[in-house]
């Protein structure tokens, strides 16, 4: 079965280089290394299953973090099932905020990871909907332009800008109040 | 450049989407424009957040290592699937090569019972009428059901009044059809006349260069080879051959009451 190896050994060396980027985009987005691990493992296999259909010459990061993203959407609905909340619904996703979806499962691991990445921007990212989520975290972290953001996220490219400009404000609004909470709780506290 | 056009222009400044010319006019704003400044500043300080963030997490050690090994599995898997996917017919191909040796091994009694007997392999009736004297064609049989046995199909008997058999036997000379051969006898004014039967499946015996007649409602050849007279016809689903040293008038009186 020489034709599976070698197909398995060419798919290792296309999407093996992705993988740091890709760990960190899923840690990012679920806030849990455990979470971000499995929701990985479960990428590699699902792009090696369809492995067959990756055309040559293409993105690969792009690919990999299409069907990532994919994955993760599918385990965050996957939680909204199993907590026996309502329904989700696909038509809620830009309403539905990471903290949203966080609040259904958090665990230990979120407090872990809260403190690696910093609490103040955590929090602020956690309010946004997942549709300006997205092309912040692919713009910021993964350095990605915005027409490959577009052809991940399969919208137009002025709807990446506009997202982005809005997620950028919602997110320096959230720190901004967070400074200011921060200093007034201080001289709050001196005052006593 | 107003506030309001240079605004909407910072993030695309920040991502570096921004023309050299435009660039220009947006940071020539900004050193005139406290408000404007101050929103660069921190979508400058969100980015640079984001580049520290950037940093962490490291990925966990082994994890690419468990991902190799899930995907050996999976390798595994496919092999599996599709070892079974073309293996599933092959029980059903088993079954089909069993019954196909099973009926090749029975092919010749299945050919004996099943197989039109107008398949038979010919004979010629001049050569049947050559090895009539030849008495190693014959193999003798001792009744007519013995020789039933030995030809594997029923034997058909026409009228033949006032003869006799007195020898009957399967000729097997020519390929591996047998056939039946009674001889038969009966007095004559001037000794025994004697008159030699084949019997054989429709088809099997031939006659060439014979005269065909229609006596009474059968198609009959009529022929000659050497000093014996015979003729040919198909009855009841058999060949008939009758072949004697009596003349032609009277091998055809013989065929008219058979």
């Amino acid at each position: 079965m020489k034709f599976f190896h070698n197909r398995r050994k060419e798919f290792e060396q296309f999407t093996w280089p992705h993988g740091h980027d890709l760990f960190r985009l899923a840690y990012w987005r679920l806030a849990n290394a455990q979470d971000a691990e499995d929701v990985v493992q479960e990428t590699y296999l699902r792009a090696f299953r369809s492995f067959h259909t990756f055309r040559l010459g293409t993105n690969v990061k792009g690919w990999m973090t299409r069907i990532l993203l994919n994955v993760i959407n599918d385990s965050l609905k996957k939680r909204v099932r199993d907590a026996d909340l309502l329904a989700f619904d696909d038509g809620d996703d830009l309403i539905m905020s990471v903290a949203d979806q966080s609040a259904i499962a958090r665990d230990p691991l979120v407090q872990l990871s809260e403190e690696e990445i910093g609490p103040d921007l955590l929090e602020a990212l956690q309010q946004l909907p997942t549709a300006l989520l997205h092309p912040l975290l692919l713009r910021e972290l993964e350095d990605m332009s915005y027409a490959q953001i577009a052809e991940i996220l399969g919208v137009p490219t002025g709807t990446v800008m506009s997202r982005l400009f809005r997620a950028r404000k919602v997110v320096k609004d959230r720190l901004t109040k967070n400074v200011k909470g921060t200093i007034k709780q201080e001289v709050a506290d001196e005052m006593q | 450049m107003k506030c309001s056009d240079a605004r909407p222009l910072l993030d695309l400044l920040c991502d570096g989407a921004l023309e050299a010319k435009d660039s220009a006019l947006v940071l020539d704003h900004l050193k005139s424009c406290d408000e404007c400044e101050r929103d660069w500043n921190d979508l400058e300080q969100l980015r640079s957040r984001f580049q520290e963030a950037k940093e962490n997490p490291q990925m966990p050690a082994g994890l690419m290592e468990k991902i190799s090994q899930k995907l050996k599995d999976e390798e595994r898997n496919q092999q599996r699937r599709f070892i079974q996917r073309f293996s599933r017919p092959l029980p059903l191909m088993a079954i089909a090569a069993t019954f196909a040796l099973i009926g090749f091994l029975l092919l010749p009694w299945i050919h004996h019972i099943d197989t039109p007997l107008t398949a038979m392999q010919p004979a010629s009736a001049d050569t049947l009428v050559e090895d009539l004297v030849s008495e190693g064609t014959l193999e003798p049989a001792i009744d007519r059901n013995e020789l039933a046995k030995k030809l594997g199909y029923d034997l058909r008997f026409v009228r033949l009044p006032a003869w006799q058999m007195n020898k009957l036997g399967v000729y097997r000379s020519q390929g591996s059809t047998p056939i039946a051969r009674m001889d038969f006898v009966r007095k004559g004014l001037s000794g025994d006349q004697h008159l030699s039967c084949y019997q054989a499946p429709e088809g099997v015996i031939q006659a060439n260069a014979a005269n065909l007649e229609n006596v009474e409602g059968k198609h009959v050849f009529f022929g000659n080879h050497g000093k014996f007279q015979f003729a040919l016809w198909s009855q009841n689903g058999r060949d008939y051959l009758m072949v004697t040293m009596l003349s032609r008038p009277q091998l055809e009186e013989i065929v008219r009451g058979a």
